[in-house]
């Protein structure tokens, strides 16, 4: 699994008005889940599509190191007809494929022996279609069509997988299992994953693309997108009364950042780098003699990190939502995106 | 092979959406109504003028060619409006933008999707149309007499290919136009507006359009050499219209 499965040079397609691609280099790795994040009108789609040879580019090329017929493309909301149950779209996904099998290879896609398992009874079980599979899909719900459209993409077994938001219409059980699903995907063939669920994306993706106006502005490990665009933290609790001491001895430390008291009593510690961090935050609460009840790694997401990408605003939903205590670093976030921005200027003039 | 064929998908559309029910009724209805008219139609007007009427309409006594052609006329006309309708209902592949998604991923050419559903949609426009001239021509033989096997068949013929024709049309309007409706439109302008070729001289014997008329020729026997020209025009003209929809498909985008 080594090489790029697909790669993009100088992808160009200008609708006007600054919408569209201008100058996408895409380089999505040979297996693994690709998950590529942006805004509404950052060009996912544009580029999903333009990469599946749906559309046309005014610039640049596109290169597929796998077979154009091994490609499978699951819309955000996928339709099929009406008057077709679940498991006649799954086998007409086959009959359209097998013409183009018989005509390139001389067999098909899924020619089977007799004996062999009923490959659309295995993808609907896979997606959890079993009960309706004789249900016609006009009566499915978006969630259940989502669910037919990874059946139909997935039986043709495809090397490359493009799915765009795959998950915006399901409930959170039924989101939950197909990011597992997209996971395991992942291990066998190479899966585009674009989402507008940041959480979703750094659940199930081993790389991340980052497009915002038509351009790409990070591509690499999620991993690497998260270490580069923001501070590692951690959060201490105390016993109480210690935290307001430690808290005043590690304000005179250079590896620290940042350092704040929350309202629920912990010490919330932000560090110049992991390693530093991991290093010197033990010894300063054995230090100031405080009584540690607990030490944790504050989870950094890929959200945090698009909007100090992007230069976007946690906002609200940073003051409101499951991490609310982080409302109060909102003004702290943007000073700081302002030089991480400077940061990211200066790495790419260094690149070009 | 677990794979349902594109032409029984075709088939499968043309019997759950109902659209063979639609126009095997509406085809078999004038085939009925057709031959009724014709035959009654002089007691209708009658009737409908009242008894203080001043003006007599005399009609002729009608003969066994009126009941079939009577059929011809709606049958080419009303019919052939529900044919647009349902052709372009089959051919609008890119007018839902996610199954035009489904479709174009999955096939290797355009034509491999357009072909089936012109060929599928032809096949039900015809047999519905063959299937109303039995019907007409049973009830013309049981009210006003037998119109004649060769001349049923030559009708059956020219009314088919122009049928096929005006599928064909329809097929090449659905690549054109994004939305069924836009397909519909330009479909019946395009039909609809052939005739007025024919003001140009010499050109009217050429039109497919003259396919109409050729078939009341042959009904009551009087000469109609043209129809063979314009039998060939239209049987060119419906494999121009096909090679140019798979071509126009070919080249568009999703959008």
């Amino acid at each position: 699994m080594n090489g790029a499965a697909v790669t993009t040079a100088g992808l160009v397609r200008d609708y006007g008005h600054g919408a569209g691609l201008h100058g996408v280099d895409l380089e999505v790795p040979r297996g693994g889940v690709y998950g590529l994040v942006g805004p509404n009108g950052a060009g996912k789609t544009t580029l999903l599509s333009i990469v599946a040879g749906l559309r046309r580019s005014d610039a640049g090329e596109v290169r597929l190191s796998v077979d154009a017929g091994r490609v499978a493309v699951c819309p955000d909301t996928p339709e099929f007809e009406p008057w077709l149950t679940a498991a006649e779209v799954v086998r007409q996904s086959l009959g359209l494929t097998a013409r183009r099998g018989r005509r390139h290879r001389g067999s098909t896609v899924r020619d089977t022996d007799g004996s062999a398992p009923d490959p659309v009874a295995g993808v609907l079980a896979e997606v959890g279609l079993t009960e309706a599979a004789d249900r016609r899909t006009g009566g499915f719900s978006r969630g259940m069509k989502q669910r037919l459209g990874l059946a139909v993409a997935l039986v043709l077994e495809p090397e490359l997988l493009v799915l765009d938001e795959p998950t915006s219409a399901l409930d959170p059980s039924g989101r939950a299992e197909v990011l597992s699903l997209v996971a395991g995907l992942g291990r066998t063939r190479t899966v585009i994953f674009s989402s507008h669920v940041l959480a979703d994306v750094q659940r199930v993706a081993d790389t991340v693309g980052v497009l915002h106006r038509g351009r790409l502005l990070f591509q690499g490990p999620v991993r690497d997108l998260i270490d580069r665009f923001l501070q590692p933290a951690w959060e201490v609790r105390l016993r109480d009364g210690d935290e307001q001491r430690l808290a005043e001895l590690l304000r005179h430390q250079e590896w620290v950042t940042s350092v704040a008291v929350t309202s629920d009593g912990s010490v919330r510690v932000e560090a110049a780098s992991t390693a530093v961090g991991e290093r010197q935050l033990p010894k300063a609460i054995a230090a100031a003699d405080a009584a540690l009840i607990s030490l944790r790694p504050v989870d950094a997401d890929l959200e945090a990190a698009f909007l100090a990408l992007t230069g976007g605003q946690r906002g609200q939903r940073g003051q409101r939502g499951q991490r609310g205590q982080r409302g109060q670093r909102g003004q702290y976030e943007q000073r700081e995106q302002h030089e991480r921005r400077g940061q990211l200027d200066a790495d790419q003039a260094g690149a070009a | 092979m677990n794979g349902l064929s594109v032409w029984r998908v075709e088939w499968l559309r043309l019997l759950r959406t109902k659209r063979l029910i639609a126009l095997l009724g509406v085809f078999v209805f004038f085939g009925f109504a057709g031959p009724l008219l014709a035959r009654y139609s002089a007691q209708l007007l009658k009737h409908a003028g009242g008894s203080g009427q001043q003006v007599t309409i005399i009609l002729p006594p009608p003969v066994p060619a009126d009941g079939v052609a009577e059929y011809v006329s709606n049958a080419l006309s009303i019919g052939l409006i529900v044919t647009v309708v349902v052709v372009a209902y089959a051919c609008s592949i890119d007018a839902k933008t996610a199954l035009s998604v489904f479709y174009r991923t999955r096939a290797d050419r355009f034509g491999d999707l357009l072909v089936p559903r012109f060929a599928v949609s032809a096949v039900g426009v015809v047999g519905s149309y063959l299937a109303g001239l039995l019907a007409a021509w049973y009830e013309t033989a049981v009210l006003l007499g037998n119109p004649g096997t060769a001349a049923m068949g030559r009708t059956a013929l020219v009314g088919s290919v122009f049928l096929v024709f005006a599928v064909a049309v329809t097929a090449l309007a659905a690549t054109l136009a994004r939305s069924t409706l836009g397909t519909i439109g330009y479909a019946l302008l395009a039909l609809f507006t052939l005739p007025l070729l024919g003001a140009l001289p010499g050109v009217s014997r050429w039109l497919p359009t003259e396919l109409i008329g050729a078939s009341d020729a042959f009904l009551r026997h009087t000469a109609a050499d043209h129809a063979q020209r314009a039998l060939a025009v239209a049987v060119v003209l419906t494999l121009g219209c096909v090679v140019a929809a798979v071509r126009c498909g070919a080249r568009r985008e999703v959008r």
